[in-house]
Order: C-alpha cells, then sequence, then structure tokens
C-alpha cells in the first residue's frame, strides 16, 4: 500500500518511477555521421527487410523482393512480386525464403520458384507480421506485432501502449502453428540462437529479450535501449547488428503519462503529423517541433530532439553494444528497419530515406 | 474574411468548464508573487501571525491597547539592540557584545546624569560615542585586523562587562540615592508622541534611516556585497575593511543608544542588565530571516523577529509558567523558523521556475489550408525560390529592414547595432549607429529620424546625424499588476500616426526577450501596445493584456492601426482617431501560422509576414493548460512543444481581411524564416530574426517609384 | 383543666417574648463592624510581584498573604521574572495595566521599579513593598530595620573580632545586589556601627548577587587573601550558604566568625545546628506575610485613596544561635511554595 501511495505521489509529482528520463547516447552510441556519410548508397523506395542468402542479399520493398547486384551502379533486380506490401521476410539456410504480407499471408518461396502459403494452423491468417526467422530448415519463428492495430497503424499502437504482440512458431512439415510468447510490446525482430533459444527485439518495451524453445521466458538480455529496435542480424564476429528505427525522446515519453491530451490528438489530428516517433520528419512543417529543433542562422543542430533517426548498433555476443552508425537529426537516412554483413560490408536499409546504405566496416577497424 | 466558421466538432464540457477556470482564475500571480525581492519576509510573517494568534488565543486581553503601548515601548529598546545585530551579521560577521554595551550605555547614561549632572541633550550623543566606541574597537580588530568574530565579540562582551561591573561596585550606590528628574527625561522614559511610546518612536525613525541605507544607497549596497561574499567583493575593490568596522561601530552606537532609553525607562543600573540579551538578539535576527552566513537581511527582517521574541517573552511571563519555559519555547520557535527558512531559502528558485508559467486555455479557429492544391491563397507555393541574398553570413538576426528615399536598407543585428547597407547593389554595408540591447522593429518619422524598437531596452531614434537618443523606456503602471510593468522588456515593433504619436507593441511583461518560447508556452495575454506622445512626452499603455502583440502598422486611412497578436495567430485593428477611437476590431483569425511584422504595400494593400506556421499537435496542447504546464516542469526546455518558426512566409491582406496571396520558399534553402517584409520601389525586402542574411525578391507588378516614407509623410 | 390551658398559654406567650426579646438582644449582640470589614476586602484583587517565586522568602510571603486573601475571598495572582530585574519591570508596567488593587512586591534595587511605583500608586493601586525598600515609599514598606540590624551586627561582629579579642580583627563583608536593599542598608548600618569600633578592618566588601555560588567564590579568595581573618557577614542566609560552605572548605569553620541574616526557614536552622553559621538574625517571613496582610487589610478598610496613607512597618528581628534551634523553631518553605503553585 505504501508503494501505491508513493507510486501515485511520484505520478502527481513527475519524479521517481513517473519521471521522464531518456538514457543518452554515450559510450558505444556516442551520435557520429558514419550512417548519414556513407559514400554508397542504392537508391529504392521504402526498403523494408534485407536478408543475407546463398543467392546474395535480397531485400523487400513496397510488394517487391529485390535481389542487390553486386556489379557497382547496377540496379536491383525483382525476384518476386507478392500479393500487398511485404512486412517481412526471412532466408531458410537451404535456400527458401519466406516473405509475409497483409494481403497473402505467409508464402513460401523455395528454391525452384515454387511457393506455398503456409497455413497458420487455426484457420486464421495471420496479418501485422513484423519479422521473421528460419531456426533450422522446417521451423519458422513469425514475429505479430499487433493483432489491434494494422502495421501501418504501428504510431497508434506505441500511442495506445499495445501489448498484443506475439511470436509463433510454424512448423513447416505440418503446418502446425504454436505461439510461443504473447503480450509483449510489438516485437520487431526475432533470430534463432543455436542452442534454441529465440532473441527477440520488443519495440515498445524498448528491449531485448529471449524465450526458451518452448516459449518460456528467460529475460530481458538488452534493456533501456535509447531508441525502438527493429530487427537483428548476426554480425561475423559472433555478435549481432541491432537496427533502431526511431529514437526515444522525452516529450514522447512525457505524452505517454498524459493520456487526455493523447487521446485528443489521436482522435483530431492526422496521424503523419501526431507527436510521435516517425521513419522520416521535416517533410511538411505541420509535424510538431521540439524546442531545440529551432533553426539559428540557417543551422540545424545536429543534437536537436527529432522524431526521426537513423541508428544501427553491433552488440558482441553477450549483447553489449560495442559501436553505432548515426544518422543524426536533420540526416536524411533516418529509420533504419534491418542490417546484414557481407564480406566486411555492412547493409543497411533506411525505409526513412529511401535507400539501402553500404557501410565499409573494413576500414571502420572491424574487430 | 472577417472570421471563420466554427469547427462542427462540439466543444466537450470538460473544456468549457476549463476555458471558464482558466479565464477568470488569476494563477499566474502565485508566480508574480514568488519572483517578487519581499517574498522572502513571508516565512517570518508567517511565524508571527502564528505567534500572535496563538497568544491572542491563550491570553484573552494580550493585544489591549494599553498592552500594546507597553510592548511597544519595550520593542523600541529591543528593536534597536537587532537592528544593531542585523547590521553586523549582514556583513558576515557577529556581535556577541551587544549586551554588554548595552548595560555599558545605561550606566554612563545614569552616572552622567546623576552623579556628573550634566543636561539630556549632552548626554545623549555622549553615551552613544562611548558605545560606538567600543563597537569600533570590535570594528578594528574584526574587520582590520581580520580576527574571528564570535571569538572577539565574546572577549568583549567579557570585558565590558567586567568593566560595568566594576564601574557598579565603586558608583551604583551613589548613584542610586538620587533621582534625575526632568520632563524631557520623563517624555523619553514614560511619555511619548501622540500617545505612541518615545521609544517605539525612535526605532521607527532608525528602521526607516536603515531601511532606505540599506536598500537604496550605495553603503548598503556595498555591505551586502560584502556579507554575500567577501572574497568578490575584495576582488572587485571593495573596502571590506571599513565597512566591516563600520558596520560593528553602528552596532556599538545603537546599542549605546538602547541602553540610553533603557535607563530613561528604569533609571536603575543592576548587574543583569543586558544580560542574555545578545542571545535574545540573535535569536530574533535569525528568526526574522536573516542569514548568519551574511549578505542576506533586511531592516524588516530585523523588526518582524524582534516583535516575534518580544511577544513570545512576555505571553510567557503573563501566562505563569515556570521560569524555564520562556527560553524553552523560543528555542523551539527558533528551530522550527530555521528549519522553514532553510527548506524556503533551498527551494525558493526552483519553486519559483516551476510555478512561474502559467499556461491558459486558448482555442484557436480552424486554420485556413496551406495546400498547394487546396485553392485558398494561403497555398504553398515556390515564388521566393529566386530570392537575392544580401549580406549572407555578415548581418546576423536581421529582424526589421526599412529603406529611406535614397534607398539605403537599414536593418539591425543581435550586437545591438544598426547597419546599413548601400544601394544599389548592397553588397556593401556599414554600422550606421549602435544602440545595444536588441534592435527589431524601425519606422521613419516625419523628420526621417529613424525610431527603433529595441528589445531589452525601449523606443529609441536614431537621428539624421546618426547620434542615438532614448525616446522612452517606460510607461503607466498598472496599478493592480503585481509585476512592475512600468519598463518595457520587449519593444517589437512600431508604427507613427500622422499626429506623430507613436504606438509600439510590447510582446509580454511576464518575460525577457530570450524567453519568448516560454510566453508562446503560456499563450497568455501578456502584451501591450503602448503609444508614445511626442507632444507632451508622455507614454501610456493603450491596449492591454494583447496575445504577444508583434507587428504594427498604420492602416491607410491613418485613423487606426492594425496589430498581429502572434500566439493568436490573428491580425485586429485598432482604432486611434475618428468615431470608434479605442475600439477593437478582428480583422483576420484564421491564419494559419504566427504573424509578425506588418507593413504597407504600394496599392493599399498590407504586407504580413508569418514568422512560422500552425502544427496541429499544438493546437490541441494549446486547449489543454494543464498539459502545457506539466510539460514545462518535468522536460527539458529544449524537448518542449514549440511554434513551429523554421518555415515562414509573407502574406498579403487588404483592409476588409481578404488575404489575397501568399509567397513561400518551399524547403527554406533560401530564405527560411521570416519576420518582416518591406516594399520599396518594385522589391519586396525580407528580415528574418534567426537568420544571418536578408532577401530580396522582385514585384513586378507593384508600383516601381512607390517609398514608405514617402506614403506616410510625403516628399522629405 | 382551664387553669392548666391558661397556664400553658401563659408560658408559652412569656416563652414567645423571652424567645422575641432574646433575638433582638442578639442582634444587639451582633458585630456591626464585622459587615463593612468584610466588603471591603471581599473581591478585592492582589497581585504578587517578588524578585522570584522560587526561594523561600517570597514563597512565605506570597503563602501567607493568598491564604489570608482565599479566606476573605480576595483574588490573587502571582508573577514570576525569575530574578530579572527586565521581566520584573515589564511585569510591572502590564500590572499597572491591569489594574488590581493591591499589588505586593520587592524593589530589585533602589531605583529600577521605582517610577513604576509612583505610577501605580497615581492610577489607585495600593502598593505594599517587601523587605526590599525603593526609593520611593509607597501606602506600606513591611521588612525589618536593616539600617538598625547593621548596627547591631556591628555590635556583634565586633564582640568577636573586636578589641578584646586575640584575633586579627579583620572581617569581610559579602554584600548582595549592590543597590539592592536589603544589602544597602544593612551594608549602611553595619559601617556606621563599625565606626565605633575602629580596630576592626573590613578586607573585602563585595557583591554577590544574592548567588550562592558568587558568594563562594569571593569568600574563598577571601580567605586566601586573609587566612587570619577573623569575621564575615553575609546579608543574607540564602547566599550565605555558599559563604558557608567556603568557610567549611577552608577548614575554617569555628575559627571564622560567620554573622548573616534571613527569613527563618528551615534551612537556617540547619545552618546554625551544623555550625555553618556562627549565629543568624531571624526576621521571621511568615510573619512578615501576616504583617503585609494586616497592611493590606487596614488600607482596604480605610477607603482613602491609595498613595495618601503611607507607613513603614518594621518588622521584628530575634537573634539565633545553635542553642535556640528547636524542633518548629524554623518553618518549612515548600508548605508555601505548595500553597502558591
Amino acid at each position: 500500500m505504501l508503494a501505491a501511495l508513493r507510486g501515485s505521489l511520484d505520478r502527481l509529482l513527475g519524479r521517481g518511477t513517473a519521471a521522464v528520463t531518456v538514457p543518452p547516447l554515450d559510450g558505444a552510441l556516442k551520435p557520429n555521421n558514419l550512417l548519414e556519410n556513407a559514400p554508397h548508397a542504392v537508391g529504392v523506395q521504402e526498403p523494408d527487410n534485407i536478408v543475407l542468402g546463398r543467392q546474395g542479399l535480397m531485400f523487400s520493398s513496397g510488394e517487391r523482393v529485390l535481389r542487390l547486384e553486386p556489379a557497382v551502379g547496377a540496379e536491383p533486380v525483382t525476384v518476386i512480386t507478392a500479393a500487398g506490401p511485404i512486412t517481412a521476410m526471412a532466408l531458410a539456410p537451404s535456400g527458401s525464403f519466406a516473405v509475409a504480407s497483409d494481403a497473402g499471408g505467409i508464402v513460401l518461396f523455395d528454391e525452384g520458384g515454387r511457393n506455398r502459403t503456409v497455413g497458420s494452423g487455426s484457420g486464421k491468417a495471420l496479418s501485422c507480421v513484423t519479422a521473421m526467422g528460419f531456426a533450422d530448415d522446417r521451423t519458422l519463428l513469425v514475429c505479430v506485432g499487433s493483432t489491434e492495430n494494422a502495421i501501418g497503424d504501428w504510431q497508434r499502437d506505441l500511442l495506445s501502449g499495445g501489448r498484443s504482440g506475439s511470436v509463433w512458431r510454424f512448423d513447416l512439415a505440418s503446418g502446425e502453428a504454436t505461439q510461443l510468447a504473447g503480450g509483449l510490446g510489438f516485437p520487431n525482430g526475432i533470430l534463432a540462437e543455436p542452442d534454441g533459444q529465440i532473441v527477440i527485439c520488443e519495440s515498445w518495451g524498448k528491449r531485448l529479450v529471449r524465450i526458451g524453445a518452448s516459449g518460456r521466458a528467460n529475460g530481458p538480455v538488452l534493456e533501456d535501449l535509447p531508441g525502438y529496435p527493429a530487427r537483428l542480424s548476426r554480425s561475423a564476429r559472433g555478435g549481432y547488428w541491432l537496427s533502431v528505427f526511431a529514437p526515444r525522446s522525452q516529450l514522447i515519453e512525457f505524452i505517454m503519462r498524459e493520456p487526455a491530451y493523447r487521446n485528443a490528438m489521436m482522435a483530431e489530428v492526422d496521424p503523419a503529423y501526431w507527436v510521435a516517433p516517425a521513419l522520416r520528419s521535416g517533410v511538411s512543417f505541420r509535424e510538431p517541433m521540439q524546442g531545440g529543433a529551432l533553426k539559428q542562422m540557417g543551422i540545424l543542430k545536429p543534437w536537436a530532439p527529432t522524431r526521426s533517426y537513423g541508428l544501427v548498433i553491433e552488440l558482441d555476443g553477450n549483447f553489449e553494444a560495442v559501436r553505432s552508425m548515426h544518422s543524426r537529426a536533420g540526416g536524411r537516412r533516418h529509420g533504419v528497419t534491418s542490417a546484414v554483413e557481407q564480406d566486411g560490408v555492412l547493409w543497411v536499409t533506411s525505409k526513412g530515406g529511401d535507400q539501402v546504405v553500404a557501410l565499409d566496416l573494413g576500414t571502420d577497424g572491424a574487430k | 474574411m472577417a472570421s471563420s466558421e466554427t469547427p462542427a466538432r462540439e466543444i466537450p464540457l470538460r473544456e468549457t468548464l476549463a476555458r471558464l477556470r482558466y479565464r477568470y482564475f488569476p494563477d499566474h500571480l502565485v508566480g508574480e508573487l514568488l519572483s517578487k525581492k519581499w517574498i522572502d519576509n513571508a516565512v517570518p510573517f508567517a511565524v508571527l501571525l502564528c505567534v500572535i494568534a496563538t497568544f491572542g488565543f491563550l491570553i484573552p486581553d494580550f493585544f489591549a491597547p494599553k498592552l500594546l503601548v507597553i510592548t511597544s515601548r519595550q520593542l523600541g529598546e529591543f528593536g534597536l539592540v537587532c537592528i544593531a545585530m542585523m547590521t553586523v551579521i549582514i556583513v558576515g560577521g557577529i556581535d556577541l557584545s551587544v549586551g554588554s554595551n548595552f548595560a555599558l550605555g545605561n550606566f554612563t547614561t545614569l552616572a552622567l546624569l546623576n552623579l556628573a549632572g550634566w543636561p539630556v541633550a549632552a548626554v545623549v550623543p555622549v553615551v552613544i560615542l562611548v558605545c560606538g566606541a567600543v563597537g569600533f574597537v570590535n570594528g578594528v580588530l574584526v574587520g582590520f585586523f581580520r580576527l574571528r568574530a564570535f571569538l572577539t565579540t565574546l572577549v568583549t562582551l567579557i570585558i565590558v562587562r567586567a568593566v560595568v561591573d566594576m564601574l557598579l561596585l565603586r558608583y551604583a550606590q551613589e548613584m542610586s540615592v538620587s533621582f534625575y528628574d526632568s520632563d524631557i527625561w520623563d517624555l523619553v522614559g514614560m511619555g511619548g508622541v501622540a500617545g505612541v511610546p518615545s521609544s517605539f518612536v525612535v526605532l521607527i525613525v532608525v528602521a526607516l534611516i536603515g531601511h532606505v541605507i540599506l536598500t537604496r544607497s550605495r553603503p548598503g549596497w556595498r555591505a551586502m556585497a560584502i556579507g554575500g561574499s567577501r572574497r568578490s567583493a575584495h576582488n572587485m575593490g571593495l573596502s571590506v575593511r571599513g565597512t566591516v568596522c563600520g558596520s560593528y561601530t553602528i552596532s556599538g552606537m545603537l546599542c549605546g543608544l538602547s541602553g540610553l532609553l533603557y535607563a530613561a525607562r528604569l533609571g536603575g543600573a543592576g548587574t543583569d542588565t543586558g544580560m542574555g540579551l545578545e542571545i535574545a538578539a540573535l535569536t530574533a535576527a535569525v528568526l526574522g530571516g536573516n542569514s548568519l552566513g551574511g549578505g542576506r537581511g533586511s531592516v524588516v527582517k530585523a523588526l518582524i523577529g524582534s516583535v516575534i521574541v518580544l511577544l513570545m517573552t512576555n505571553g510567557v511571563i503573563r501566562l505563569g509558567l515556570n521560569s524555564g519555559s520562556g527560553p524553552m519555547v523560543l528555542g523551539l520557535t527558533l528551530l522550527f523558523a530555521v528549519f522553514v527558512d532553510v527548506r524556503w531559502l533551498k527551494n525558493r528558485d526552483k519553486l519559483l521556475s516551476k510555478v512561474y508559467v502559467s499556461p491558459t486555455y486558448v482555442k484557436l479557429p480552424q486554420p485556413a489550408s496551406t495546400d498547394p492544391d487546396s485553392g485558398t491563397p494561403f497555398a504553398l507555393n515556390n515564388r521566393l525560390r529566386n530570392v537575392e541574398i544580401i549580406g549572407l553570413g555578415e548581418v546576423e538576426s536581421p529582424e526589421d529592414v526599412i529603406l529611406d528615399d535614397e534607398d539605403y536598407l537599414f536593418c539591425g543585428n543581435r550586437h545591438g547595432d544598426v547597419l546599413r547597407f548601400f544601394p544599389p547593389d548592397y553588397k556593401t554595408w556599414e554600422v550606421y549607429a549602435h544602440i545595444g540591447g536588441s534592435p527589431l522593429g524601425m519606422a521613419f518619422d516625419r523628420d526621417r529620424n529613424l525610431l527603433v524598437c529595441v528589445g531589452g531596452m525601449g523606443l529609441y531614434k536614431i537621428a539624421r546625424d546618426r547620434t542615438v537618443s532614448k525616446v522612452t523606456d517606460e510607461t503607466n503602471r498598472s496599478p493592480f499588476s503585481v509585476i512592475d510593468d512600468s519598463r518595457l522588456r520587449l519593444a517589437d515593433d512600431l508604427d507613427i500616426a500622422p499626429d506623430g504619436r507613436v504606438f509600439f507593441s510590447e510582446a509580454t511583461i511576464r518575460y525577457e526577450m530570450h524567453d519568448w518560447p516560454v510566453d508562446a508556452l503560456e499563450s497568455r495575454g501578456n502584451g501591450r501596445i503602448i503609444c508614445y506622445d511626442p507632444r507632451t512626452g508622455r507614454t501610456h499603455t493603450a491596449l492591454r493584456n494583447l496575445i504577444f502583440p508583434n507587428g504594427i502598422c498604420l492602416a491607410n486611412d491613418g485613423q487606426s492601426i492594425l496589430f498581429a497578436e502572434s500566439w493568436a495567430c490573428r491580425i485586429s485593428r485598432y482604432w486611434i482617431d475618428g468615431p470608434k477611437a479605442g475600439k477593437v476590431e478582428r480583422l483576420i483569425e484564421d491564419l494559419p501560422g504566427y504573424p509578425d511584422n506588418i507593413n504597407r504595400a504600394s496599392d493599399g494593400t498590407y504586407w504580413v509576414a508569418l514568422l512560422g506556421m500552425r502544427s496541429p499537435a499544438l493546437d490541441v496542447a494549446l486547449r489543454m493548460p494543464g498539459f502545457r504546464r506539466r510539460m514545462a516542469r518535468r522536460i527539458a526546455p529544449d524537448q518542449w512543444l514549440y511554434p513551429n518558426l523554421n518555415t515562414g512566409c509573407v502574406v498579403r491582406f487588404d483592409d476588409t481581411g481578404r488575404v489575397i496571396e501568399s509567397l513561400w520558399d518551399l524547403g527554406g534553402l533560401n530564405h527560411p524564416m521570416i519576420t518582416s517584409m518591406r516594399e520599396h520601389r518594385g522589391w519586396l525586402y525580407l528580415g528574418g530574426i534567426s537568420n544571418n542574411r536578408i532577401g530580396r525578391v522582385r514585384l513586378e507588378n507593384a508600383d516601381q517609384n512607390w517609398s514608405a516614407a514617402t506614403a506616410y509623410w510625403g516628399k522629405a | 383543666m382551664k387553669s392548666a390551658l391558661l397556664r400553658l398559654a401563659a408560658v408559652a406567650v412569656a416563652a414567645l417574648t423571652v424567645g422575641s426579646a432574646t433575638v433582638r438582644a442578639q442582634d444587639n449582640m451582633n458585630d456591626p463592624y464585622r459587615e463593612p470589614a468584610l466588603n471591603a476586602l471581599k473581591g478585592k484583587s492582589i497581585a504578587y510581584l517578588p524578585i522570584s517565586i522560587g526561594f523561600d522568602l517570597a514563597q512565605a510571603w506570597g503563602g501567607v498573604i493568598k491564604t489570608e486573601a482565599d479566606r476573605y475571598g480576595m483574588t490573587f495572582k502571582a508573577r514570576d521574572p525569575n530574578w530579572s530585574t527586565d521581566a520584573m519591570a515589564q511585569a510591572m508596567t502590564s500590572l499597572i495595566a491591569e489594574h488590581p488593587d493591591v499589588i505586593v512586591t520587592q524593589n530589585p534595587d533602589l531605583q529600577s521599579l521605582a517610577r513604576l511605583l509612583k505610577q501605580a500608586n497615581a492610577a489607585g493601586i495600593r502598593v505594599i513593598q517587601m523587605n526590599m525598600q525603593g526609593a520611593i515609599q509607597t501606602d506600606a514598606f513591611v521588612g525589618p530595620d536593616f539600617i538598625s540590624m547593621g548596627e547591631q551586627e556591628a555590635g556583634m561582629i565586633a564582640k568577636a573580632c573586636g578589641k578584646d579579642t586575640q584575633t586579627s580583627h579583620k572581617i569581610a563583608i559579602v554584600q548582595g545586589v549592590l543597590t539592592g536593599g536589603v544589602s544597602y542598608y544593612q551594608v549602611k548600618g553595619l559601617l556606621e556601627g563599625l565606626k565605633a569600633h575602629p580596630e576592626i578592618k573590613v578586607v573585602s566588601s563585595q557583591a554577590a548577587d544574592w548567588d550562592a555560588s558568587k558568594s563562594r567564590a569571593i569568600t574563598e579568595t577571601v580567605l586566601q587573601q586573609n587566612p587570619d581573618l577573623c569575621g564575615i557577614v553575609d546579608v543574607w542566609d540564602g547566599q550565605g550558604v555558599g559563604t558557608g560552605a567556603a568557610i567549611k572548605q577552608a577548614g575554617k569553620q569555628g575559627q571564622v566568625y560567620f554573622l548573616t541574616s534571613g527569613g527563618g526557614a528551615q534551612s537556617m536552622c540547619d545552618r546554625l545546628a551544623d555550625g555553618t553559621f556562627s549565629a543568624a538574625i531571624n526576621y521571621d517571613a511568615p510573619g512578615m506575610g501576616r504583617d503585609a496582610f494586616t497592611a493590606i487589610s487596614a488600607l482596604l478598610q480605610s477607603k482613602q485613596p491609595a498613595g495618601s496613607i503611607k507607613f513603614q512597618l518594621y518588622s521584628p528581628t530575634r537573634v539565633m544561635t545553635k542553642a535556640d534551634v528547636k524542633a518548629g523553631t524554623c518553618w518549612d518553605p515548600q508548605a508555601y511554595a505548595t500553597l502558591l503553585r
């Protein structure tokens, strides 16, 4: 009861547990302009999920799956066109890959080009699939971001405190689907570990959690991220690459504690102009502006508060941040949704910047 | 278009209640009261009220007029000693010898009167001198020889007490038998002036003089500075030693005066005179809120403290409590008061910064659409794409630009200069005059003197020979305003009526210029329009409670001025002459952005700059003052929702309020933000307060020979 | 039968007559002066302002006056300034404003309250000064004649230390508050009386301010300076305790003739019994209290305005030595203190 009293007093005064704090970008996360200034990039509209397989690098953009041509300057080649906008992709070790879209469900494409729809087992097609990963050739792990909001309404899901995300395991041979975890806050990235455990990026929780193969929660591995995590992939050094698609900000954390304002804003204002993280910003002057973003002498400070940000973090095997590449306030390459490493080059999809960026890790001093 | 359609969305009851509550409940007063300097006395004053209430309740006739007279007579003596203690405490010292000095004064008075037979008029200055000499000794030891005040005055206490005891031993019995009887002496001791006891009158006179000296004279300020930080005062060149010595001397003199009054009242010199007086005076000084560390104190605080101590000691005796209870009660009260005072000191500024911001309910009408395909005159375009840039990187913060008949281009910058660019290409420039502050709006008067509104300073004039003179920097103080609004904080824009009256806007009275975002957060009617009349030289406030009034422009008929209220996103007309003089009419109420300066166009219409654009998220927040207040308190100012001043545009409208056209720079690459525009001979010159450049754009259809100065005043 | 009835009726009538006559005679035997006297006292208020309520003399005076005041239906209130002159002056001024009918007070020194007492009388309040006289005479002063007491003490000390003795003839005087009536007048009388005994030398005459620790310190120093000291006179036995202790500590008890005076509280008998005091003059504080109330009663009944009749009521004294101490000779101040609380 004392804790409840203290909690309500904290909420009233805005301190203690109700204090609005955001972890600073420091240490390995110290801001730089490596992502923004990387010289090589391929311009594509809204690249979303990039994966590395035997065929090479493939990524989704809109309704198409495109393959990056190794030749410099070559345009990406369309491999597959899906029924609707693709929301997630995964590559199996055998070479087949799975593509998820709201319109068509999860479709499995094998080497030969044949496809089949993977059923949900319970008869209901899964929508709002945010990430997929193959545990092995016959097991597909699927993240469903939210059952209350469509994937395009992810801002509404964040602002209304959605926790309806879930993780599913599909047995491709039998077509059975088992739910491994539920009640998650927009799981947005999934990676199966060799020992059977599964690492999930829970976006609205701003953390990475680990669950066992049967779904038993094994606790968080990385908490209190300075942004909302997206997809996770392996790095060549036994670690991971974590994409962060939007930054946290004090103002957004504050309005998460102001239900009256939040509801009025969501009811009256166009979603493009909400006080909410975004994949790109600065497009229209009707977007909300925060104090530090006021230009002086025509200059926008790089550390200005911003609704969008470009950030990809390399974690080591223990999920400790080792280094990071940023695109700061006012930059173009924001909204990083996925990243894969191939031969010393990190390929990053900047969904807000409409580019697939190639970051040369060699000159960066890869460990 | 005079007003917009009200939105179809119905207003919930909660919002109506919020609107009424914020309209009628003056919660900005709390912050304004807390920002006053005298609010520091609030805590001891509250303690005083508590004490009065308690003792008034416990002892029914405690405040009967007769007893008040007696109490005030004692207060006269005790108050003088407390002021003496306060004087020393303020410079960071302490005077423990006040009690012994008081006894010395008492003895000297009686000895001189009874034994030596001197007249009263001779005794008074001698006694004050004698005790002042003791204080001077203290002052020399503490001030010049830098001994520790506590120990030194303790030693003085012992020595002077011993001297008094020895003198008493020798002379007391001789003094006791005789009785000094004189009318003057009786008046001092027993009588008064119009029923007010004479010692109380003396106290009031001394208190007034002391208060004036301490708060409004150089020696007083220096004493406070020395108490506040001795080292810094010394580095500044203040004479620390002399001031400290002086304060101890004054303390001694006041003790002597008090001893004299005591002798007049009681006529007896005993060994216990003044015993424990230093403790009582110290208690009173601290209870009143004087900081023992120095630098913070006032006569009022000393008086409040002495009244509290006196009432408590008297009250305890009247209650007939046991002998020890008096000091016990006093000690407990002191503990409590010090505790409250320390917490108040530590938290006052924090509390003030949290409580001062008082947002209010504002409901803006739906903005006119700016979509490129909306067909409204506000539709986005890129007509400012081909702006010519003047002075790129050389001029910083040209808020307003103006041109004279010879086409010279004037602007202000954030270093307080008024620059002048040379025609015809404006590639060279010079500093025309230096004023200081932030020169903002400008206008030419009939004689082509340049009047400038300088943010932070007031209204200034640059004559044609480039001499700068102040026109006015204060206006009449509103009787009921807690804030001293006679000073001008943010004179923004001005225009001049045909009869020479200068109307200028003061954007906000609650904040300084650099705090404009907080005023935006409040969106309270903190601004006003002020009129300076050169015929009488008087300045008065013409309109009050405007929401950040910004641009001012004399309408073409010369009988009204158009003014912009930035955060209210509207332009209104204020009649200054004619049948409707004094009335205000709304002209445009649904601007999609925040209007800044307004100036005339060549064809009878007007230009207005929108210095920023409305964002819907902020518009929703404007209806929720509680949300904005919590936002102001809980997250850093860097993170607040601001009006978006990164984009602006220029709008042209006419006398009926119909908007004709707008000019934008999409992407803000060339001329990102615009606070002012001036049409001159077919060009539109643009200024922006966050820019490092001036822009100009060609107006093909405008009068190529039109100049504002000529339009207003005719040929020079 | 008829005659028996008649006789009975006659006896009844006679009895009735006698009875009524007796009643009338009782009326005639009633005290016609009692009512006015009681009415003069009833409902009057007495205010008591000693130097402190915390010492034996004040307790005795106050206790006695209060008992009598209660008996006659008068109100009694006490103020305790706790030895502070200033507090006493404050209390006196507020008492004057409250306007009781009588104020019983003590003067801490000759001057301090003098003008205030004058004011009180002018305001119509009767003032009784106890023990310590001020420079002003008010309605009554109750206390021993200290000047003659001093002369008596001079005689006694001359007998102990004078020229017919084999002593150093040196004496010390321990005063109280220098200008307090008890000390001032006693010392005056003492010095007057010693003029007749020029061989006696007063080596020290310090003020102990009624404080036993001060008197002890003074006496210690005096004894160190004058180890052959013959006698000490202390003006009050309340501080004499300290003087006696110093003498005892110096081992000079019996060698130094210690003379003091006081109100006769039990402590005086105890000191006389254990030899701390060689002799003491007892002015019987409860008796002074009775005298004070007598003065009050007389003044109130006289119906004269305040300050119109003024008189000095000198209290009788007696010299006590060890031999005079018996059970019940001295009184217990605690009894009076409880009365006053």
